[in-house]
């Protein structure tokens, strides 16, 4: 049964991939405007990943429906508004969170 | 400055004059004159290190003081000192390419797939000549490279400072050319942060262990292709629909639309054999590591635990236990990954219930509860 920890990192991992996707469908113009949203939410994820490696978080049942909440978010992003505010929200929130 | 460097430079300037920089001890007196420089730089080493906020770094120490003050407590033999400490330098060895590896492996998980030269040339004049941005470097450098990951400062002091705990207790080493060192309890007491240099290597396995690697954007990129060819192949059907109602639907060819249609299907194929791969590499690189760091923790391990007897151990039995010490850590390869899973978690039971272990191993899980604690008084979002 696997620990919240690897839970979480395993959703922030699913949002991580639909975000690059959305990234690399972007045109241009697009991705100009969402590479620093997308670029902070690959540092968070790292630092995610840093955090469990060093045992110093232990992520809660809430965290996990937070994530869940956020990548559900983004997979049903139908604008490039939208998707601007998940990968805004991701990185917000492991940043509050975690960090 | 690294603390290996200021090390090294405080122990010279708390040398004799005569014995500085040149690195031959000279006779026993000049050897005991050392020993007693070294025992304060150690001792005024530890006062320091009982700063919390200067912890972490003395663990680099740790394993160093360990032997030296074993050295020490047992009026050993220069040929047990020069045993040891060649050990002891592959422990650091094993522990510096287990933090490259750990290093790698983040690396890969945020970096994109090559592309070839054609590909990044097609790419940027289709994006380029169609956007409506303004043009300047940053738009081109865009253009050229989208995905390129971004640096992350956090990770590369952990990667620095992992880096130089084991490098910096290796430098010390260097300085205990021949002689007998004097010990004092407090040199005996720092053997705990050495402890902890093993037991923080073994928690890194289990935790990237049970955190594997994820290689998005080559992931991203197999999906990408793999939504584009859904949607062609779909438009194909539809167009083979259509032209089994109505044979003059359409301007292709019926064998061009079937030959479309069965160039696709192989295309998928060899798409899933592009997202095997990628889930290939993830536990190649997950296996690699971990077994990286599960040689560093046997080696650590077992030859703490000869430290901690060597007043009871001659030269002959130690000749004899640091090979076989070397051979057990080489012995483990990612060949068997599941005889290193095994290992991996018998010798972590063995971390928090043999009493030589478990206050390390205690003090370091314990951080887990402490930071639960802290982030309950954190508000919600």
């Amino acid at each position: 049964m696997p620990d919240t920890n690897q839970q979480f990192l395993k959703l922030a991992a699913d949002f991580m991939n639909e975000l690059n996707v959305r990234y690399m469908e972007a045109d241009l113009d697009e991705q100009i405007e969402l590479q620093a949203q997308r670029d902070q939410a690959m540092r968070n994820y790292t630092q995610a990943r840093l955090a469990l490696l060093k045992r110093s978080v232990l992520c809660k049942p809430e965290d996990l429906a937070q994530m869940q909440q956020l990548k559900q978010k983004l997979a049903q992003s139908t604008s490039f508004r939208q998707i601007l505010d998940s990968a805004l929200s991701f990185a917000g929130f492991l940043s509050t969170r975690f960090f | 400055m690294g603390m290996g460097q200021q090390l090294r430079e405080q122990l010279q300037e708390d040398l004799p004059k005569g014995f500085r920089s040149s690195g031959q001890p000279g006779g026993q007196d000049g050897s005991r004159q050392i020993s007693r420089s070294l025992t304060q730089l150690l001792t005024r080493s530890l006062q320091q290190s009982l700063q919390p906020f200067l912890q972490q770094r003395l663990q680099r120490q740790g394993f160093a003081v360990l032997m030296m003050g074993s050295l020490v407590l047992n009026g050993c033999s220069v040929e047990k000192a020069r045993s040891l400490q060649n050990a002891a330098s592959q422990f650091r060895n094993e522990s510096l390419t287990a933090i490259d590896a750990i290093d790698t492996l983040r690396k890969r998980e945020l970096e994109a797939p090559p592309r070839s030269a054609a590909e990044i040339r097609q790419s940027f004049i289709n994006r380029l000549l169609n956007s409506k941005s303004e043009l300047n470097s940053t738009l081109i450098e865009l253009a050229i490279d989208p995905y390129q990951p971004p640096q992350v400062t956090e990770w590369d002091e952990f990667i620095t400072d992992l880096r130089s705990q084991y490098d910096g207790f290796s430098a010390i080493f260097d300085q205990l050319e021949g002689g007998t060192i004097v010990g004092t309890s407090e040199v005996r007491k720092s053997a705990e942060y050495a402890r902890t240099l093993t037991v923080q290597m073994a928690l890194f396995a289990d935790a990237l262990n049970k955190n594997p690697p994820v290689l998005t954007q080559y992931r991203t990129s197999v999906i990408i292709k793999l939504k584009k060819l859904r949607q062609d192949y779909q438009a194909v059907t539809a167009k083979l629909k259509a032209r089994e109602q109505d044979p003059y639907s359409g301007s292709e060819s019926l064998q061009l639309l079937n030959q479309q249609k069965s160039d696709m299907e192989n295309r998928a194929g060899e798409l899933m054999g592009e997202w095997q791969s990628v889930k290939q590499e993830e536990k190649r690189l997950l296996e690699t590591t971990v077994t990286q760091c599960m040689k560093a923790v046997v080696m650590g391990k077992e030859l703490l635990e000869i430290a901690n007897r060597y007043d009871e151990i001659n030269l002959n039995q130690l000749n004899a236990a640091i090979p076989r010490i070397l051979t057990n850590a080489s012995a483990l390869t990612g060949r068997n990954y599941d005889v290193v899973k095994q290992r991996s978690t018998r010798i972590l039971n063995e971390l928090q219930t043999d009493p030589f272990w478990s206050g390390v191993t205690r003090t370091m899980l314990d951080r887990v509860n402490n930071a639960n604690r802290t982030r309950s008084n954190l508000p919600n979002n």
